[in-house]
């Protein structure tokens, strides 16, 4: 597993950590003591994360990340979206 | 908007939070709001719904000292309780906000009221500090699930006497609301419900669901979800 660590604005740590497997991401794992709702919104993110690499590009995991998110109606406080895909785009690199 | 209030009961950890999802699903469906209170015994250890075990907390450590420990639905970090004021606040999410940190914000900001009310002068720290001088009094966190806020809060009102478990959930300085837990959830109630409530009891339903909750709740599954 590889990891990156960013904080939320509000200063609460998130860990990405991801498996790769010939430049695809085999596992995710979102951690941390941020807030993000409801609760299975992070594992549907985790979830759609699976398959992605770093030849598909910010803006085709931000469709991944963002469509996870939908799905569920997340929120979180303090980060985005974009945040989660810059610390996947540079956990895979 | 009238709230049901449910006086304090003394639970363990697994079963105060299978007690709060059971509340979502009934609330989910009639709509009307609830306001409970709860102790722990054990003493307890509540971990953020993202956390990861191994870096929230010693796990054997915990349990040596004879502390539950369990993984919340709502998120932030690590709390730890023993003797406090807990409260959930269980209402359809347009009493707060349908966005979770301004419901988190409106949870707190209502909070800071109910104590100042007791002459207790306390700040919100967005997103999950409640803090006097600086120091935390109290812990809130909150999620939305089927257009229903959850909001979880355990306030300080006395000294840490477990001064591992203190230590085992970070090393934050805390403190607490010099104030009787009886007015502290008096405060409250008046605050959160404004004056339209009544006191209330598990229904039937939500006792059947909190059966069959409490087995998510104490098992390694969900513990060690991450």
């Amino acid at each position: 597993m590889t990891d990156v660590s960013f904080k939320t604005a509000y200063d609460q740590p998130i860990h990405v950590e991801v498996r790769m497997d010939n430049r695809r991401i085999t596992a995710a794992s979102i951690t941390g003591s941020f807030h993000m709702s409801p609760p299975e919104a992070v594992t549907e993110i985790e979830k759609a994360l699976v398959g992605a690499s770093p030849e598909d590009g910010a803006l085709r995991i931000a469709a991944k990340v963002g469509a996870a998110m939908k799905k569920t109606g997340a929120d979180c406080a303090g980060f985005s979206a974009g945040d989660l895909v810059k610390a996947v785009m540079k956990v895979m690199s | 908007m009238k709230w049901r209030v449910i006086d304090c009961e003394i639970h363990t950890a697994a079963m105060n939070m299978a007690i709060d999802e059971s509340i979502v699903e009934s609330v989910a469906s009639d709509g009307m709001p609830v306001l409970r209170f709860y102790e722990w015994n054990p003493q307890a250890v509540s971990i953020g719904h993202c956390q990861k075990v191994r870096e929230a907390l010693n796990m054997r450590e915990c349990r040596a000292e004879g502390a539950d420990v369990v993984r919340r639905i709502t998120g932030g970090g690590a709390a730890y309780h023993e003797e406090g004021v807990s409260f959930s606040a269980i209402a359809p999410s347009y009493l707060f906000s349908a966005y979770l940190e301004s419901c988190m914000r409106e949870a707190s900001l209502t909070l800071v009221r109910a104590l100042a009310t007791m002459n207790v002068k306390v700040e919100f720290e967005p997103p999950d500090r409640i803090t006097e001088g600086g120091k935390r009094v109290a812990w809130l966190s909150s999620t939305l699930v089927k257009n229903v806020a959850l909001v979880q809060c355990f306030i300080f009102t006395g000294t840490r006497k477990n001064m591992f478990l203190r230590g085992a959930v970070g090393k934050e300085e805390t403190s607490f609301v010099a104030a009787e837990k009886k007015n502290v959830e008096e405060s409250i109630i008046r605050a959160f419900c404004e004056g339209d409530c009544k006191p209330s009891a598990l229904t039937r339903s939500e006792k059947s669901r909190v059966a069959m909750l409490c087995g998510k709740y104490s098992g390694d599954e969900w513990t060690y979800l991450r």
